[in-house]
């Protein structure tokens, strides 16, 4: 076969599959975005879905943290009530009997007992500085499983930062396997000027690993106790 | 005289050319990729960035200026924190930094990018570094992103060394594939 005839075939054959393709995509393209859309509907239709049942979480929460701020509220009124009948006594400057003092103290104790399950109850809704945490599972099977980059030397040097931050942090226990460390730690309450006891470890981590760039995801076990999963990035 | 057989070159030039001629075919029925993938991209300066419970001491120090957030301070680091904005729908993120070091001598800059989930608390923090020599500008970028859950949110708190600043502010999905439309 001549070589132009050849080149010329194979170009015009090139050209028509072109455009053949080209015109399929085109005639396929609502078909396509309309699929897209439903896509995004649906992707928004269940985050929508998610906000509801997160409000839901919300609202119930709230009622709770309602009903302890009445109980609060009830505690606090008696005990006022309890504070300007004493200093009524203390005012008429009479002297209450044994047999009263005994019911007064008596009377009292409820009232205590009743700001104990208070706090027990729901006491630690209201205290916003506690890091709220939760189990983490998909960081403990990676823990379980060893993903991530190697640690290498730098797995000893992250347990050092625990070992040598006492005023930060009271270790609890600390694993380091190949690619993950998993540090258990209760925080330290008077930890320096009140700054999160977590961006204090981070940044020593931070200076101590040279500035390597890290990943660390947060949860609880089940003493209580808080928990940082420490990989490289 | 003229060869039996083409030689193996033109059927690769051909192979471009066809190739060339459906990419341009493509073009023309209106498919590019910028039509599937929706890029975005937010930039804002550092002054929306606020010192972190620093003592009065240190605090005189920061400045809010020229869109930088700067530690003026010769010896004390002071730690800084700045929202960041993912108000566009993707699946993952760019999130990068403009950091300036104006002083003589070597810095460090390290920044901890934080994901709050809904209730506030830590869903992760990555944290990052970038080493700065004597009067020198670089980036300090998580490139890549993705949200443990899409209602969570981010929010970077960096360590400025003496005479550091962070200026510029981008978040932005390039070249990690955006929302299909």
């Amino acid at each position: 076969m001549n070589p132009r005839l050849a080149t010329f075939t194979s170009g015009l054959l090139g050209a028509v599959i072109g455009c053949v393709i080209g015109y399929s995509l085109s005639t396929s393209s609502p078909g396509t975005r309309d699929n897209s859309t439903y896509e995004y509907t649906e992707r928004l239709a269940e985050r929508l879905q998610h906000v509801d049942s997160r409000l839901e979480e919300m609202e119930t929460n709230l009622q709770k943290v309602n009903s302890v701020i009445a109980r609060t509220a009830s505690a606090v009124a008696g005990l006022t009530r309890k504070l300007s009948a004493s200093d009524s006594r203390r005012l008429t400057n009479t002297k209450m009997p044994l047999g009263q003092l005994s019911t007064e103290t008596h009377e009292q104790e409820p009232l205590t007992a009743r700001f104990r399950t208070i706090i027990s109850e729901g006491g630690d809704q209201l205290v916003s500085e506690q890091p709220v945490r939760r189990p983490n599972p998909e960081a403990e099977a990676d823990f379980i499983a060893d993903t991530g980059l190697p640690l290498g030397d730098d797995a000893a040097e992250i347990l050092d930062v625990f070992d040598s931050s006492d005023n930060i942090v009271q270790l609890q226990d600390a694993q380091c396997r190949n690619r993950i460390c998993k540090v258990s730690y209760l925080p330290v309450s008077d930890a320096a000027s009140g700054q999160d006891p977590d961006y204090l470890i981070i940044d020593k981590l931070s200076s101590q690993l040279g500035g390597k760039d890290l990943r660390i995801r947060f949860a609880t076990d089940e003493f209580g106790a808080q928990v940082m999963y420490i990989q490289h990035r | 005289m003229t060869s039996v057989h083409t030689p193996p070159k033109r059927y690769l030039k051909n192979s471009l050319r066809a190739i060339c001629i459906f990419c341009l075919a493509s073009v023309v029925s209106g498919h590019t990729l910028a039509q599937l993938f929706v890029f975005e991209s937010r930039v804002t300066s550092s002054d929306i960035c606020n010192t972190e419970r620093t003592s009065n001491v240190t605090f005189i120090h920061a400045r809010w200026q020229f869109g930088q957030i700067r530690n003026n301070s010769t010896s004390n680091n002071i730690p800084v924190s700045c929202p960041v904005s993912t108000l566009f729908d993707s699946d993952s993120y760019n999130i990068g930094y403009v950091v300036y070091n104006n002083g003589t001598s070597a810095q460090t800059v390290s920044c901890s990018l934080t994901e709050w989930d809904f209730v506030g608390a830590k869903a992760q923090v990555l944290s990052g570094s970038v080493d700065l020599p004597a009067n020198t500008v670089d980036v300090l970028s998580f490139d890549n992103v993705s949200l443990v859950d899409a209602l969570n949110l981010f929010h970077v708190r960096c360590v400025l060394p003496p005479k550091t600043s962070l200026g510029l502010h981008f978040v932005d999905n390039f070249f990690s594939g955006g929302m299909m439309m």
